[in-house]
């Protein structure tokens, strides 16, 4: 064995960032061959001065002979200083500024496939043979040929920002003391975030009475005071500003495109313009079809009548906001309601407040936290995680529980119209815990309420009294499956906890995942637990969006959970068609019957941890739209 | 009732005996006589031994105490402390047993007896569930039937005592009635009757029926025979539990009626009534009737002196109160500002600098702030709110005041390292230069132990993060990490073997796993342990981490052997376990590992965990979707075990199809780790907690020629191709069998979009042979085994955008 003190890169074309997607030496040696073919083949001017520019760089060059390529025979204008790919816009690709969109295409129409009441994404990544300043990206109204319009301001485009995480980014929650580039935030100000790669650093701006100041957020943990946005004044732009583009380098922009529940079925077109202050506008062409379906809110797939819910552990709210804000009770309930609006928006829309009830003193604030979340119109039946119901083998607690439980009880149906409410049984508790909490899930149980405990499998001394076990660690079917059988529900957090920035694999565990695994809820930790400073995390990175005075920016892997939901919801249509299919299906109508069990085999055959999720959801419309097709809803 | 005076004061007497003697200071060291000659002399020496926790010898002193004594009081104490050192969950029995002797002493008094019932109640029998009930009972029976305990007080005190315990077990009903039936008694005395009704009340507030105890309450506040203060706590309490029950407005009524009534005068009555008016007022957001009360307490003020200034110091704190509700930040400031002294240290002007700070306002935030830290008292534990302080100076462009304040802490701040104070003057040499150089901070540094100078550039490093300041703080983080022991990563040499050993068997036959070859383990797990400074006596002397915890067993606990060949990587681990005797019998469990390898420096990391007990891996987490440039582990490894010479042997193959794309060239350095949980603490092979992936050793590949490198090309196209032939078979879900079935299939898909590049792969196909030439494995691997191994998702990616296209295109 050999050591060495300090870590040194790796030996073989260190220029390479290793990752899974980059090209073998070979490919790379052998496309960089291809220059002189390449540049005959294309007709830009700023493309060849451009690849020209590359030789003394491997992987630049390889990227601008493979763009020269791709551009081939394409009618771009003669001073055209860039070109785009449109690509998967929640891939397991990491889009780094020198990593060539191998599932790209070049030049080509963002196509997007959305239900009514459905936020679906889209991206670009541009390629600018020049650098260029003050870039203004904006999307223009989509059109339907009927007439119908969806306005621009309905189609949100946020620039990418690569920054440093820390050396496990992208692949898991843990902490580690070294740094990489990540793609992460949905930034509409890119300078927000400022880059130092000599340094390895990220800088935040923050927006002081006289000045701008960037404060460095990535130093090493032991001199890491830990740096409070909530405090300072750190802000995003309100909508996108200009971007600037450096040649060589790729940028990617993601694109949200709401479509609205009264959206109108149909095919619509538009365009994304990008114009440099100096050169021609490009004009990314958009296409999307809106499905007449309205997308229904999600079920399990054990039950097509058992909500699955989708709720958020357990970052904090008013008080801290109400602190951080200089107390200012305004600007805290505005905060409030951007997060609840932010995660309503991500399908997450079950609000989590760990113990809300607080006894009589805390009303005011119990009031005040739900009717922001009604407002939003947020799910509050059942409502979780209400009170506290841990404990109880003492006489005290267990009378504390009786009298906290009904009172809040009471005060719940008071404020939300029901008595559906799930005390909280505890916090991860450990056996002996749940044991000395019997009497407390009992009193829960005497006041007619349901109990709502996160942690462990618990078969062995809890079942029975066990309503909704919320269970960590990464989802068993079977686990589900002993939950169900006894009559209870199972949700999952920590399989993983949120922190990995790949968007597909979020997707995919977010949704997918605990869907055919026969889960009842998502409730992953935490929205915002994790800090800006992935050094200073304790253990996890447990982050899905980064905090700011005023609201949250949002991120890839977030974008990740909302669309793993809506997977769950399109498979929910799915099958409330298929089963509707079916049961009509079977008074003879077999075309009726066969497509309504196709559609069915369909989703029971699909492998939920190694499916291509963007190919599942474009089948599962293709099922949606056969069932309709025989169901005549159509017509 | 004078009587009932002197047994109660006796009995405080004696409880302020025991409690002196209770807190005596148990570190004071034992008179130097060896042999204690008096009771106090014991049982002080037995409070020493204690102290020390040196529980047998002071049991022993405790027992010579109570032989010592000459009273019966005395001796009980000396026996129940005996006990009483046995206070824990495992010697409770002893804790029992001594306190049972210690009530048997002849001639104790009643106030003892009360005293040691009550104690053994409360730490022993209600715990012990109806068992303990029953001794409780029987014990409180007994006390109660003694001839000296006919006094009421000590009956209700030790009944009360008891009803804890029936409530405890649930006996609420047994609990009130045996507190109830006291009220029978003619003979109780108003303070008797308060004792019980407080009693009484308390059972009710524990139940949660808060209107009886607050029923009970009002019967001792409205006995005009009761004591004003016994009264007006009374009132105070039952106004507490009507807030808690949301009766606000009933609790600000009899707040209100007691604050006018004239009759009862007690020191505090008005401030404290006037507190909780004015705090249900704003808790009911009625900020007028808030300032009303506080005029109505205003006009209270009494001529005696201190009368008077406890009103003034209650009236100014309550308007603060209600302003800083409000959110009049500037009035509040304004009070703190006339009259600073007063305010110096409270956590008033720590919370008004922070709403200051979090609104921008920091000049205002440094000049209110600056009075909260100048107060030697105050505890530390307001690290985010002492950072500010500087910040707020810096932003308000006064560094000299930031310096000032730092210098302040330096000097005044309680419980802060020596180092920290030299932090705090070495960031205030920044603000009084506007820079800080590196011989300034050696300079400071060079006459300290290094852990002060450590902690004095990390506090100095954290001042200026703080500020946005870099190179300053980079540069004393680097001086920081010149004080410890360089961070190593190790390199391990992955040789290319022909014919590698895959099991425990052929690796000990293959003379590959040698001691000389070995890659040992002997980092000590734990983020503690990463930082250690190069003056540390343990790492000056070379200590290793070893497994038994003994210092002469400087054996290895856990080292691996790696190499690879055509088919995969090899790797065998083996560990030293002092208690394998114990684990092969099944008397303890063996020791388990967790592992990483990362697939470059960037790239993906696979995690495992292995229990040698287990033929599977105990935990391999899906860290990734599997995708076109990723697959999961548990697929692409085998493992086995074989007990060892002290431990267990683990031989696992990693087939190099995890990774066909992206095989290791000559040269190529891999992340990998080795956790060993060994009974003494982990060891890693170079990281100091899990997935520290920068911390990480290396494998790294030699002997890749570009002979060896094609026959693992060679291999992995006669794996691919098999992988492909398996998705024509529809009858198992291939993907080229199933697209081109009419009923579950596309076969318009299939012939737009598959059957070119079937025919392709196809071509390929026919080209493999028995025998393979370097130059067509070469050529297949890199032309057709991507395709062929990853079949599926190239389907799914075309079906994707065909479907997209039929979606998006009219």
């Amino acid at each position: 064995m050999t050591t060495r003190a300090f870590p040194m890169l790796v030996a073989v074309l260190a220029a390479l960032p290793a990752l899974a997607q980059m090209p073998s030496p070979d490919e790379v040696k052998t496309v960089s061959g291809q220059t002189a073919a390449a540049l005959k083949a294309v007709s830009l001017p700023r493309l060849k001065d451009h690849v020209g520019g590359t030789r003394n760089n491997t992987v630049a060059r390889y990227n601008a002979v493979r763009v020269a390529q791709d551009l081939a025979g394409k009618d771009l204008p003669a001073g055209a200083t860039f070109t785009w790919y449109a690509v998967p816009p929640l891939s397991n690709i990491q889009r780094l500024a020198d990593q060539y969109p191998v599932d790209g295409k070049a030049a080509a129409p963002l196509r997007i496939v959305a239900c009514r009441d459905e936020f679906e994404p889209a991206s670009f990544q541009i390629y600018p043979f020049a650098d260029a300043e003050k870039v203004v990206v904006k999307a223009g109204d989509l059109r339907a040929e009927g007439g119908a319009v969806i306005k621009a301001d309905k189609v949100d485009i946020k620039v990418v920002k690569i920054w440093y995480q820390d050396g496990n980014g992208w692949y898991s929650y843990f902490n580690d003391t070294g740094l990489k580039l990540c793609p992460d935030l949905l930034l509409n100000d890119e300078n927000m975030i400022r880059v130092d790669e000599k340094h390895k650093a990220n800088f935040v701006r923050v927006n002081l009475k006289d000045k701008d100041e960037y404060i460095w957020i990535t130093p090493p943990a032991e001199i890491d005071p830990g740096f409070n946005v909530a405090a300072e004044p750190v802000r995003d732009a309100p909508t996108l500003q200009p971007v600037s583009f450096k040649a060589g380098e790729f940028k990617q922009f993601m694109v949200t495109v709401r479509v609205d529940a009264d959206a109108k079925p149909g095919l619509y077109r538009g365009e994304i313009t990008i114009s440099p202050e100096s050169a021609p506008t490009a004009n990314v062409p958009v296409v999307l079809r809106v499905l007449p379906f309205l997308l229904p809110q999600p079920k399990t797939y054990y039950d097509t009548n058992a909500d699955f819910f989708a709720m958020l552990y357990c970052n904090p709210g008013y008080g801290t906001f109400y602190t951080a804000s200089g107390n200012n009770a305004k600007e805290a309930e505005a905060k409030v309601y951007r997060k609840l609006k932010n995660q309503f928006d991500h399908n997450v829309t079950s609000p989590l407040y760990y113990g809300l009830w607080k006894g009589y003193s805390g009303l005011e604030g119990v009031e005040r936290d739900l009717g922001i979340a009604k407002k939003i119109g947020m799910k509050l039946d059942p409502f979780f995680e209400a009170y506290s119901c841990v404990n109880g083998d003492k006489a005290g607690r267990y009378y504390e529980i009786l009298r906290n439980g009904s009172i809040a009880t009471k005060e719940f149906q008071r404020i939300l119209g029901h008595g559906n409410i799930y005390p909280a049984g505890g916090e991860e508790p450990g056996p002996r815990t749940i044991v000395a909490s019997r009497n407390g899930w009992r009193a829960a149980h005497e006041l007619g309420n349901l109990v709502m405990c996160n942690g462990g499998d618990r078969r062995h001394y809890s079942g029975y009294a066990d309503d909704f076990r919320v269970g960590g660690g990464f989802a068993e079917k079977d686990q589900a499956d002993f939950m169900h059988r006894i009559q209870g529900k199972i949700g999952n957090y920590a399989g993983p906890h949120t922190g990995p920035e790949n968007p597909d694999y979020m997707r995919r565990m977010h949704g997918m995942n605990l869907y055919k695994k026969d889960y009842d809820m998502m409730y992953n930790y935490g929205y915002f637990e994790g800090e800006w400073n992935d050094l200073r995390a304790y253990c996890y990175r447990i982050t899905l969006v980064y905090q700011t005075r005023d609201g949250f920016i949002d991120t890839l892997p977030w974008e990740g959970v909302r669309e793993g939901l809506d997977d769950i919801r399109y498979a929910t249509l799915l099958k409330q068609l298929a089963e509707r299919a079916i049961a009509e299906g079977r008074q003879k109508n077999v075309d009726k019957y066969y497509t309504g069990r196709k559609a069915l085999q369909f989703l029971a055959c699909l492998n939920e941890e190694t499916c291509d999720l963007p190919e599942a959801r474009l089948e599962m419309i293709r099922h949606i739209m056969a069932i309709d097709k025989v169901l005549g809803n159509g017509k | 009732m004078k009587k009932i005076k002197t047994l109660a004061s006796a009995s405080a007497a004696l409880l302020a005996a025991v409690s002196c003697l209770w807190a005596a200071p148990e570190t004071a060291e034992p008179q130097k006589t060896a042999e204690p000659a008096t009771f106090g002399e014991a049982y002080k020496l037995a409070q020493t031994l204690r102290g020390k926790g040196q529980k047998e010898e002071a049991a022993a002193m405790a027992l010579k105490a109570a032989e010592l004594a000459t009273r019966p009081d005395d001796k009980a104490t000396a026996l129940w402390y005996r006990g009483d050192i046995y206070w824990n969950k495992n010697t409770r029995d002893l804790q029992e047993k001594y306190g049972l002797e210690a009530l048997a002493v002849e001639g104790i008094s009643p106030a003892r007896r009360v005293f040691s019932v009550k104690d053994l109640l409360a730490k022993i029998y209600v715990e012990q569930g109806v068992g303990g009930l029953e001794k409780a009972r029987r014990l409180v029976e007994a006390a109660l039937a003694h001839p000296s305990m006919s006094n009421a007080t000590y009956r209700i005190d030790i009944s009360a005592a008891l009803a804890n315990v029936e409530f405890e077990n649930f006996q609420v009903d047994d609990a009130r009635a045996r507190l109830a039936a006291f009220e029978g008694e003619g003979s109780l005395t108003s303070a008797d009757k308060a004792q019980l009704l407080r009693a009484r009340a308390d059972i009710e507030k524990k139940v949660g029926d808060y209107p009886a105890a607050c029923a009970l309450l009002k019967r001792i506040y409205d006995d005009k025979a009761q004591q004003p203060k016994t009264r007006l706590d009374a009132v105070l309490g039952a106004i507490g539990l009507m807030r808690d029950d949301n009766k606000r407005e009933e609790a600000l009524a009899v707040a209100r009626a007691f604050f006018d009534d004239s009759s009862v005068e007690v020191g505090g009555k008005h401030e404290r009534l006037a507190d909780t008016i004015v705090r249900t007022e704003v808790s009911l957001k009625r900020i007028d009737a808030a300032r009303k009360a506080i005029a109505a307490l205003a006009a209270r003020k009494p001529a005696d002196e201190r009368g008077a200034a406890a009103i003034d110091r209650a009236v100014a704190s309550l308007t603060y109160f209600v302003d800083f509700a409000e959110g009049k930040f500037e009035a509040c400031r304004a009070t703190i500002l006339a009259n600073p002294g007063k305010y110096r240290g409270t956590t008033e002007t720590k919370d008004l600098s922070t709403v200051f700070f979090n609104r921008g306002e920091y000049a205002k935030a440094a000049e209110i702030g600056s009075l909260f830290w100048n107060k030697p008292s105050v505890p530390w534990g307001h690290d985010h709110f002492f950072r500010s302080m500087p910040v707020a100076y810096w932003r308000s462009g006064n560094p000299k005041g930031a310096a000032e304040f730092l210098r302040g802490q330096a000097e005044t701040m309680t419980g802060v390292s020596e180092g920290r104070r030299l932090g705090f003057k070495m960031a205030a040499k920044f603000y009084e230069n506007g820079s800080l150089l590196k011989g300034d901070a050696r300079g400071m540094t060079s006459k300290v132990e290094p852990k002060v100078a450590r902690d004095a550039f990390q506090e100095a490093a954290k001042q200026l993060v703080s500020i946005g300041k870099i190179e300053e703080p980079r540069m004393l983080y680097e001086m920081r990490k010149a004080l410890f022991v360089p961070h190593r990563r190790n390199i391990a040499p992955v040789r290319y073997v022909g014919n590698a050993p895959t099991d425990v068997g052929s690796w000990k036959a293959s003379g590959l796993a040698t001691e000389k070859n070995r890659n040992v383990c002997d980092v000590k797990f734990g983020k503690q342990n990463a930082e250690r400074l190069i003056t540390d006596v343990a790492v000056a002397r070379g200590d290793k981490v070893n497994a038994s915890g003994e210092a002469e067993d400087d054996r290895p606990i856990a080292w691996f052997w790696v190499c690879y060949d055509e088919y995969g990587i090899h790797l065998m681990f083996e560990h030293y376990d002092p208690k394998f005797a114990d684990v092969l019998l099944g008397r303890a469990g063996p020791i388990g590992y967790e592992m990483y390898f990362g697939v470059d420096e960037l790239g993906p990391a696979f995690q495992f965990g292995i229990n040698p007990s287990l033929k599977e891996f105990e935990y391999c987490p899906p860290w990734n979707s599997p995708h076109k440039y990723f697959r999961r582990l548990e697929n692409y490894a085998d493992f086995s075990t074989r007990p060892s010479d002290e431990g267990y042997a683990t031989a696992m193959n990693i087939s190099w199809a995890l990774v066909y794309d992206r095989l290791p060239d000559n040269g190529s350095e891999w992340p990998f780790e080795m956790i060993c949980w060994a009974r003494n603490g982990g060891v890693t092979w170079g990281g100091t907690d899990i997935w520290q992936r920068s911390e990480w050793g290396h494998w790294r590949f030699e002997g890749m020629t570009p002979k060896v490198r094609s026959a693992i090309h060679r291999v992995l196209v006669y794996k691919a191709l098999a992988r492909y032939n398996a998705q024509k078979n529809f009858a198992t879900g291939g993907a080229i069998g199933t697209w081109r079935d009419e009923e579950l299939g596309d076969p318009a898909f299939y012939e737009q979009e598959l059957k070119p590049l079937v025919e392709k792969l196809d071509a390929y196909a026919a080209e493999v042979k028995g025998e393979m030439g370097d130059a067509l494995a070469d050529r297949l691997f890199k032309e057709a085994v991507p395709l062929w191994y990853d079949f599926r998702y190239e389907a799914d990616a075309r079906r994707a955008r065909y479907l997209e296209r039929q979606l998006t295109e009219p």
